[in-house]
């Protein structure tokens, strides 16, 4: 315990806040060229600061950049990869959403995924940081498709193979630099949960998918000295629903061939299907409780937190319990969230593990 | 809260409201006021001689009230104007309270009698504070220099609400106008700056105004006030029509309000050309200048929302740019 926090109930975001409706446009104007990526990189270091003082100011242990830089947590990758083409993965058909691009040629690394954001934190905080980048099954699940991408990679696995090398380097850069939790983003694992889903997507082979997730993740750890690597789940949410739903029963096995230390999970929505399947969270891995539930308007109490907090504590011995929200308020840029929202309920996040120390301690 | 560390903070806060008005395509900026509990308590933070007291004229509220003289402790803005200079890329403007609203919102009758029998008495004990620290912000480089005095405007509502005018003790309104005027000219005196503004406007919070009634009764003191501009309210209908600029003096700038501050509702372009050129009919062309109504938040805990200011910025310098294309 003492290696990630002096204290019970360590609170950690999950990444990525709201931005003000000026920077989505900046985000927005960058990717269209109308900005010049130097002079969006150099505004962009005058705003970071304000949303990391955020999060100091709700009382987080761990905080992030907010990922304001980020068009989406998982374009970052292909931000800093070529191989890619903008915008040819479109949302499904009548519904809305983001564009992706797909990738349509061999990949290869132009300049880090991650580092330079986590560097200029890493300077602006006095806290632990948290620094998220996508896992290799999400990229693949989210950035190859069979109509543009098979000339450059005949399967999805063959262009996760090729992402896990890079994404293992990235996490090695950043436990170099000093980065105190690492998250690897498998929003596409949960995902899976969703028979419906399932369905849409045209899953036959669901224990083959969960074994791709599992290899990304332990491709892109190994011999990564680091003692606090996480793995993000959820059921991704745009527009304050979520893509999926249902409990996380059929991934739950999956879990414990991870090797990492943490999975922040999304608890505190309905959609993530209820608490008891904690009973097979694995043994030896820490959770991290979802405990604010970012879809909805109402911002919860310190006493709703606690409450969550407890009812998990059923499953899991409270050592191995750390608070976050279900998911980041706007993995998306586009998503349009508020920040005067999260701020609320970030400080009900603290406030709840404040009253969760006076009570367990 | 350790209020270097409060000022360290805001230091890592402000560059991002800056660098949103710049991206608005704003002409002049400001650091926001993020610093400030309230446009005129401001001059209360930086002075000693004051202490939060309840007033029976504002019942469940505290304000900083005059009890002992005033000692200058601190510039008033000059700090933040620094600041704001250095991050910038476009020209600032810098807003300090008038002396008259300074003197109408902080002494009161109950607490402040003994250190100034009078109001004027403590207006006048305000009035080299304000006009030292003008002097200050000269020699610093800023852009506009404006002296907010609302409670210039509020005359007009004094006429329309005998009960406020009770509240507010006003007995003699000429009276009262002569001591704003009086105040704006002993506040700017011998300070040598090309564009020194004053704002004029109906108050407002949670997206409601105090008071509402046109300019008229005020007007004839906007010639005597040796200021540049006038940034008026004339977007939102509180604000009584536009015709009352047929007695604008003819030798100052006019600072149109074309945004509507308390309406969540988002001028477009066209919106902001139509009440231009509404003015056009009244100021020339050259002596017209583009503004929201008023400040979105001169108290902090101002309900309005950063987004939708945001978007309201951005169409005012759409609409500059369009009157532009039209005009220049």
């Amino acid at each position: 315990m003492s290696l990630v926090s002096d204290e019970l109930f360590p609170t950690l975001v999950v990444g990525s806040l709201p931005r003000p409706v000026w920077v989505r446009d900046l985000i927005e104007r960058r990717k269209m060229g109308d900005v010049d990526p130097a002079v969006a990189d150099r505004t962009l270091d005058d705003l970071v600061p304000a949303v990391i003082r955020m999060q100091e100011a709700a009382g987080l242990d761990y905080v992030s950049d907010g990922e304001w830089r980020r068009e989406s947590y998982v374009k970052n990758f292909s931000d800093a990869v070529e191989g890619f083409e903008v915008d040819l993965i479109q949302p499904r058909a009548g519904k809305q959403g983001a564009s992706y691009p797909a990738v349509v040629a061999p990949i290869r690394q132009e300049r880090p995924i991650a580092l330079d954001e986590a560097r200029f934190t890493k300077r602006a905080t006095s806290r632990r940081i948290l620094v998220a980048v996508p896992s290799p099954y999400t990229i693949a699940r989210r950035m190859w498709s069979s109509k543009h991408s098979i000339s450059a990679y005949p399967t999805r696995e063959a262009f996760m193979q090729a992402c896990i090398p890079i994404v293992n380097g990235e996490l090695r850069r950043l436990a170099a630099l000093g980065v105190d939790a690492i998250q690897l983003d498998d929003p596409w694992l949960a995902l899976l949960v969703d028979p419906a889903y399932r369905e849409r997507e045209r899953i036959e082979d669901v224990d083959q998918e969960i074994q791709m997730s599992v290899d990304g993740v332990n491709g892109a750890v190994e011999d990564v000295d680091h003692p606090f690597i996480s793995v993000h789940l959820c059921h991704a949410h745009g527009n304050r629903k979520h893509s999926t739903q249902g409990p996380y029963d059929l991934i739950m096995g999956a879990l414990g061939q991870m090797r990492v230390h943490r999975f922040a999970m999304e608890f505190a929505t309905p959609d993530a299907g209820g608490i008891e399947v904690l009973s097979q969270f694995p043994d030896d891995k820490m959770l991290g409780l979802g405990v604010i539930d970012h879809t909805d308007l109402r911002v919860e109490t310190p006493e709703i937190v606690a409450a969550r907090a407890e009812a998990a504590m059923r499953y899991i011995p409270v050592e191995r319990i750390t608070l976050n929200p279900d998911c980041g308020f706007a993995p998306s840029s586009i998503n349009p969230m508020d920040l005067d929202e999260a701020y609320l309920k970030l400080r009900a996040l603290s406030e709840g593990a404040s009253l969760l120390r006076s009570r367990f301690s | 809260m350790d209020s270097v560390y409060a000022d360290r903070t805001l230091d890592d806060v402000v560059p991002a409201v800056i660098r949103m008005q710049e991206a608005a395509g704003l002409d002049y900026v400001s650091d926001g006021e993020w610093r400030r509990d309230s446009y005129v308590n401001i001059f209360a933070d930086a002075v000693a001689g004051f202490e939060n007291r309840s007033r029976s004229s504002i019942p469940g509220a505290v304000y900083p009230t005059p009890i002992a003289p005033l000692r200058q402790q601190r510039p008033i803005a000059l700090h933040e104007a620094r600041f704001a200079k250095r991050v910038a890329e476009r020209r600032i403007i810098m807003a300090v309270p008038s002396p008259y609203t300074v003197a109408r919102r902080l002494w009161s009758p109950e607490h402040s009698t003994s250190p100034y029998p009078t109001r004027e008495a403590f207006m006048q004990a305000c009035i080299p504070i304000i006009n030292e620290e003008l002097k200050q912000l000269t020699a610093a480089g800023v852009d506009a220099i404006q002296l907010d005095d609302p409670w210039l405007s509020l005359m007009t509502w004094l006429l329309i609400d005998p009960e406020y005018r009770d509240r507010e003790q006003v007995i003699d309104i000429e009276h009262e106008i002569e001591m704003s005027v009086a105040g704006v000219n002993g506040a700017v005196d011998g300070v040598g700056h090309p564009f020194i503004s004053v704002h004029l406007c109906h108050q407002h919070s949670s997206l409601e105004h105090s008071t509402r009634g046109p300019y008229d009764l005020i007007m004839g003191a906007l010639g005597r006030m040796n200021v540049h501009r006038f940034a008026m309210e004339f977007a939102k209908p509180e604000s009584g029509g536009i015709e009352i600029l047929g007695e604008f003096p003819q030798d100052k700038v006019l600072g149109l309000g074309v945004i509507r501050h308390a309406d969540a509702a988002v001028e477009t372009a066209e919106t902001v050309v139509e009440r231009a050129e509404a003015a056009m009919q009244y100021v020339p062309v050259d002596r017209l200048t583009l503004n929201p109504d008023c400040g979105f938040a001169p108290g902090s805990f101002s309900h309005l929302d950063l987004d939708v200011t945001y978007r309201k910025l951005r169409a005012l310098s759409d609409g500059a740019e369009l009157l532009r294309s039209k005009y220049a």
